[in-house]
C-alpha cells in the first residue's frame, strides 16, 4: 500500500498515522463492498425514477413507506463498527427523522422526466390537449457557458412557432389532446426548442407560449420540491411553499452546525494547518464529476488538468495561483507532514474519481 | 438510490480524507468553536466534492476555499453570529400590513412576496447569486437539500457512533483513529 510506505517513511508518529492510513483505506474498501451488497439488495424503490413513474399521492406514500422509527444507531457495547452504523442497509435510514428518503435526480434527464410527468399526471381530464417536450435544459445548463439564455429556445424568432402556431389552432379545435403523439417525440433527439400546444381556448401567440412552458416548468419544479419538503404537500401557494422550502433549507444548515460542534466536542485534535493543505490541495484536485473516464491512477497530472479546464470554463470562477504560492510559503514549517499528506489526498481523490466514473458509467 | 448510495460513499471517502489531514497532527487547540468551524468546513467541503458536478457545488467549493486561505489563521468570527442571521422568515413578515382590498394591490403583494423569498433562496443555496433563471434556482435547491440532508444525517450518524463506541476518550497527544477498530 503505497500510502502506507509514503506516510510510514515520515518522520514522528509514523507508525500510528501509518496505521491510521492502512484502517482508513480498508474502512474504504468496506464500505464499498458494503454499497455493493446493500445495492442488490436494495428494494426500496424509492430512486427518483420510480417515483417519477407514479402520480404524486402514490410516490408520496412511497416515500412514507420508507420511513423508519427515529432511534439512531445505538451501537452494541462491543463498538459495532461505524460502518454498519453509518451506511446502514436501506430499511434502516433511521438517521432520517423527516421520512424521506435521500435520493437524487442522478442524471438531469431524470429531472426533466419529472417535469414531463408531473406535467402529464397534471392532465387528468381528456380536454386538456396540452403536451410539453422540454429540452434537456439542465444538462444544458451544466455544460455549456452559455446556460443562462436558457429561455432563448423558447423565445425563438416567429418563423419557428409558426407552423407551430397553425399546427396549434388546429389542435386547440379538436379535443383529443395529442398526447400519444408528442411522446415518441422527446425520445428521438435532444431538442433545442420546446414544442408547447396551445390548450383548448388559449391564447397562441408566441409570447403566452412561452410564458406558459416557462410557468409549467417552475410548476413542475415547484411539484418536485413539494414532495421533498415534509409538510408542503397541503400547502398551496408558491410563496408559502417557497417559504416552507427556504426553512427547510436553514434548518439543515443548522443541524450540520450543531452536528459538526457535536463532533468538535467529541474529538478534543482538530489542527488548523491540516486544513489548510487539505483546502488547496483540494482545490486542486479533480471534481468527481465523471470526469475521469476511466482516468487511471498512473496518470495523475492531466485528468486533473483538464478536470480543472473544464471547470474553469463552466464555471468562471478564477482559482488564481496566488493562494497555492501563499500555501507554499506558509506551510514550510509543517513541509514534511503537508507532503505526504498531499500524497495521500491525491491517491484518495484519484481513487475516489476512479470510483465515481465507473459508478457514473454504471448509471448511465 | 444506487446514487445516493454513491454520494454517501464519496462524501464518507472524502469526509475521511479531509479530517485525516485536519485532525491528524494533535494540537493544543482549545477552542470548541474553532474546531467546528474545522469540521463544517471539511464536511462542506466533502459534500461538495461528492456531489460534483452541481452549480451549487462548484459554487460552495470556491465560497469554502476563499474562506478558508483566508480567515483561517486569524481566529475566526464568532460563530454566533452565523445563528442570529438565519432568523425563521416567517418572523420578518409579521408586520405585514393589511391584506390588500384591490385585486392590482393583491396582485402586486404577491409578487413583492414571491420577490423577497426568491432573494433569500438565492442567499441560501449556495451560487444563487448568478442564477436568473427562477426554474434553474429551483433545479439547484432541490438537489442542495437532497445532499444536505444527506450530509447532515451522515454526521449524525458518525457523532452516534463515535460517542457510544469505546473510543471516546482520545488524548490529546496521541493520534488514535478516527473510527473504532
Amino acid at each position: 500500500m503505497d500510502p502506507g510506505r509514503s506516510s510510514g517513511d515520515r518522520s514522528g508518529n509514523s507508525g500510528e498515522y501509518g496505521h491510521e492510513i492502512a484502517e482508513s483505506l480498508r474502512f474504504q474498501e468496506e464500505i464499498q463492498s458494503l454499497m455493493t451488497e446493500n445495492e442488490s439488495g436494495a428494494e426500496n424503490g424509492s430512486s427518483f425514477t420510480a417515483l417519477l413513474g407514479l402520480p404524486p399521492n402514490q410516490a408520496m406514500e412511497l416515500l412514507h413507506d420508507s420511513e423508519i422509527g427515529d432511534s439512531p444507531a445505538v451501537s452494541p457495547p462491543g463498538g459495532c463498527p461505524i460502518w454498519r452504523l453509518l451506511v446502514d442497509d436501506p430499511k434502516g435510514l433511521a438517521g432520517f427523522p423527516l421520512g424521506t428518503v435521500p435520493t437524487f435526480p442522478s442524471n438531469t434527464d431524470l429531472v426533466e422526466r419529472a417535469a414531463r410527468l408531473s406535467v402529464f399526471a397534471a392532465e387528468d381530464s381528456p380536454q386538456t390537449s396540452s403536451s410539453k417536450v422540454v429540452k434537456t435544459e439542465p444538462a444544458v445548463s451544466d455544460s455549456n457557458p452559455d446556460s443562462s439564455p436558457a429561455r432563448e429556445p423558447q423565445l425563438r424568432p416567429p418563423k419557428r412557432k409558426e407552423p407551430e402556431k397553425s399546427k396549434a389552432k388546429g389542435s386547440a379545435k379538436r379535443s383529443k389532446s395529442s398526447l400519444e403523439k408528442s411522446v415518441p417525440k422527446p425520445t428521438e433527439e435532444k431538442l433545442p426548442y420546446v414544442h408547447v400546444r396551445a390548450r383548448r381556448g388559449q391564447a397562441t401567440d408566441s409570447h403566452s407560449l412561452a410564458e406558459r412552458a416557462r410557468r409549467e416548468k417552475i410548476n413542475a419544479r415547484m411539484k418536485l420540491l413539494q414532495e421533498l419538503v415534509p409538510g408542503c404537500s397541503k400547502i398551496s401557494g408558491t410563496a408559502l411553499v417557497l417559504d416552507e422550502i427556504i426553512n427547510h433549507v436553514q434548518s439543515l444548515q443548522r443541524q450540520v452546525e450543531f452536528l459538526s460542534m457535536r463532533l468538535a466536542a467529541v474529538n478534543p485534535r482538530i489542527d488548523f494547518s491540516g486544513l489548510d493543505s487539505f483546502l488547496s490541495a483540494v482545490r486542486r484536485a479533480p471534481v468527481a464529476s465523471g470526469v475521469g473516464g476511466g482516468a487511471g491512477p498512473e496518470q495523475s497530472s492531466s485528468p486533473w488538468d483538464d478536470a480543472q479546464r473544464q471547470q474553469h470554463q463552466i464555471w468562471q470562477v478564477d482559482f488564481p495561483p496566488a493562494p497555492p504560492l501563499w500555501w507554499r510559503g506558509d506551510a514550510e514549517q509543517h513541509h514534511e507532514l503537508a507532503e505526504p499528506r498531499r500524497s495521500l489526498l491525491r491517491y484518495g481523490s484519484v481513487n475516489s474519481v476512479c470510483l465515481r466514473s465507473n459508478q457514473l458509467k454504471q448509471e448511465l | 438510490m444506487q446514487s445516493a448510495v454513491s454520494f454517501k460513499v464519496a462524501f464518507l471517502r472524502y469526509l475521511q480524507a479531509g479530517l485525516d489531514q485536519v485532525a491528524g497532527v494533535p494540537s493544543a487547540n482549545a477552542s470548541v468553536m474553532e474546531r467546528k468551524r474545522a469540521i463544517k468546513l471539511t464536511a462542506d467541503m466533502a459534500m461538495a466534492l461528492a456531489r460534483g458536478g452541481r452549480r451549487w457545488s462548484r459554487a460552495l467549493m470556491s465560497n469554502l476555499c476563499k474562506q478558508g486561505t483566508s480567515e483561517n489563521l486569524p481566529r475566526t468570527k464568532f460563530p454566533l453570529t452565523i445563528f442570529s442571521r438565519k432568523k425563521i422568515l416567517r418572523r420578518r413578515f409579521r408586520q405585514r400590513p393589511s391584506p390588500p382590498r384591490t385585486a392590482a394591490a393583491a396582485s402586486l403583494l404577491a409578487r413583492r412576496m414571491m420577490k423577497k423569498r426568491t432573494e433569500v433562496l438565492k442567499r441560501l443555496v449556495p451560487g444563487g447569486n448568478s442564477m436568473d433563471d427562477f426554474s434553474l434556482l429551483l433545479d439547484e435547491a432541490l438537489d442542495y437539500v437532497l445532499s444536505l440532508r444527506a450530509q447532515a444525517d451522515l454526521l449524525r450518524r458518525l457523532t452516534y457512533a463515535i460517542e457510544h463506541s469505546k473510543c471516546r476518550w482520545v488524548r490529546i497527544y496521541r493520534v488514535k483513529p478516527l473510527s473504532p477498530w
